[in-house]
């Protein structure tokens, strides 16, 4: 049952392309603004990427995940989703997995531009870098997505999807910015370690958290 | 301003203050609500 | 259906509060010691901490409400979580408003990202969206359930948000007397008092505003 409605939200994505272009694209036009509104020096802005980073990040998640949840408004599909007789925590955990595909896409493709047109190093540990930020997206879709599917049917759903979303995410907001700074930095695991327990935890509460009370959310 | 006790006041103003405000408030509210809807409450009983 | 104040138990408790309240206040004044470099500044903390236990009292109960509106689908436990969330609101409002005044002779500055505060500002906002997503109208049943969920969800969060805040920076420290027990007994007895006096006044607000909230829903019904 999951299978498949992982399946037709990765289908759908693969035939209109729309939801990875247009994180994309808001992504390019985040770091040109960022390019041309920094007027520092390079060594502060590296000092200042890692929260950059996530900001950009933090945007074009919002941007995804609306659109992901929009697309179920037309033509109704939503209540024809939820009249059948599946576990609705498991439309949860479909949108959740499938969200986390995108903007890993996204961010692997975004992640040179960011560090090139910024005039930036690589990070030294790319590898480590991409699979820590990779983990924190997992949290940051949980939780994108729970409030997403409250805010869904209500008419302003685009003001009110940031608006209740950035300030839960701001414990992970701290988190990753320290994570991705620890890591450009070359730190031990030791040093962050608490920041991983913390996304760790936040990832398995809001699972949970999600699972369970999409029921509720979604009810006619 | 050594002792600060300008900042004690203001803060207790604006504490006392605020849930003094509070309470008239919704002294008004209560009697404004009250009364409208034994207004429509008589309308609805005469139609 | 009376006036919330006609009714003898409520206005009993109101003169108690009232007492109780007044009481406090001259205790603060004159009955509490002064300490030394903070002077009169320290004695805002026996009303800044207790809005904030009140504020988060106000939210705690607004989570409780919402898994009782889950599970049993009354609507007077709605009724309680918005009454909650308002008056919660309004006591965070006060903590955001008197921390910087607080900070500014304790502290030097204004404003501090300790993690009560910080935690404070956090969940005022989300709240503030809470209230947007009430007011923007739809389907009254689905509202007040997805309302429900909310208000969980802010209240999970909040330990989480503590936690981070707290590792975020150690080399800020959280308000200082926040270590109660090692308080010395003037200061904790009459800020345990404070305390109780907030509480009460807190759940006489409760009562107030679920009546008015019914009485709002009376004669929205009758319209």
């Amino acid at each position: 049952m999951l299978f498949s409605l992982i399946k037709k939200e990765l289908m759908m994505e693969f035939r209109s392309k729309q939801i990875i272009l247009s994180m994309l694209f808001f992504g390019l036009a985040i770091i040109l603004i960022f390019a041309l509104s920094s007027n520092v020096s390079r060594v502060i802005l590296s000092n200042y990427a890692p929260g950059m980073f996530w900001l950009m990040n933090l945007f074009i998640i919002v941007l995804g995940v609306h659109r992901s949840f929009a697309y179920e408004k037309d033509f109704d599909a939503f209540s024809i989703l939820i009249s059948n007789p599946i576990d609705r925590g498991l439309i949860f955990v479909a949108k959740w997995v499938s969200g986390f595909l995108f903007i890993s896409v996204t961010q692997f493709v975004i992640f040179v531009p960011f560090f090139k047109l910024l005039l930036l190093e690589f990070p030294e540990n790319t590898l480590l870098f991409l699979s820590t930020t990779l983990f924190i997206n997992i949290a940051i879709m949980a939780v994108a997505n729970l409030i997403s599917g409250i805010v869904l049917r209500s008419k302003f759903s685009e003001i009110l999807l940031p608006l209740l979303l950035f300030p839960l995410l701001s414990p992970i907001a701290i988190a990753a910015t320290k994570i991705s700074k620890s890591v450009i930095s070359l730190q031990p695991f030791a040093m962050w370690n608490e920041w991983f327990l913390i996304i760790a935890s936040i990832i398995v509460i809001f699972g949970l958290a999600g699972y369970a009370l999409f029921d509720y959310v979604v009810e006619e | 301003m050594y002792n600060f006790f300008n900042y004690f006041l203001l803060v207790y103003i604006i504490v006392v203050g605020a849930i003094l405000f509070w309470f008239i408030f919704h002294f008004l509210n209560e009697k404004k609500l009250f009364l409208s809807n034994k207004q429509l409450s008589l309308d609805k009983d005469d139609s | 259906m009376k006036l919330f104040f006609q009714n003898k138990k409520n206005l009993i408790l109101l003169i108690i509060v009232s007492i109780l309240f007044i009481v406090n206040l001259i205790n603060i004044i004159f009955f509490t010691p002064m300490i030394a470099d903070q002077h009169w500044a320290q004695k805002i903390f026996y009303v800044h901490v207790p809005s904030a236990w009140v504020g988060f009292l106000g939210y705690f109960i607004v989570m409780i409400s919402g898994f009782m509106l889950l599970i049993k689908n009354d609507i007077k436990w709605d009724d309680t979580a918005l009454a909650a969330a308002e008056i919660g609101t309004f006591f965070m409002a006060l903590v955001l408003i008197t921390g910087p005044i607080w900070a500014k002779p304790i502290w030097g500055t204004t404003w501090i990202w300790e993690p009560r505060l910080t935690t404070t500002l956090i969940l005022f906002l989300y709240y503030m969206g809470y209230f947007m997503f009430r007011s923007f109208g739809g389907n009254i049943e689905r509202i007040r359930r997805q309302a429900a969920v909310l208000g969980i969800i802010a209240f999970i969060n909040v330990p989480i948000i503590f936690l981070s805040v707290q590792f975020w920076d150690p080399e800020i420290q959280s308000h200082p007397q926040v270590e109660m027990a090692n308080q010395p007994p003037e200061i904790l007895y009459s800020f345990l008092f404070s305390l109780s006096v907030f509480t009460i006044m807190f759940i006489l607000m409760l009562k107030y505003k679920v009546h008015l909230i019914n009485l709002k829903n009376l004669s929205n019904k009758n319209v």
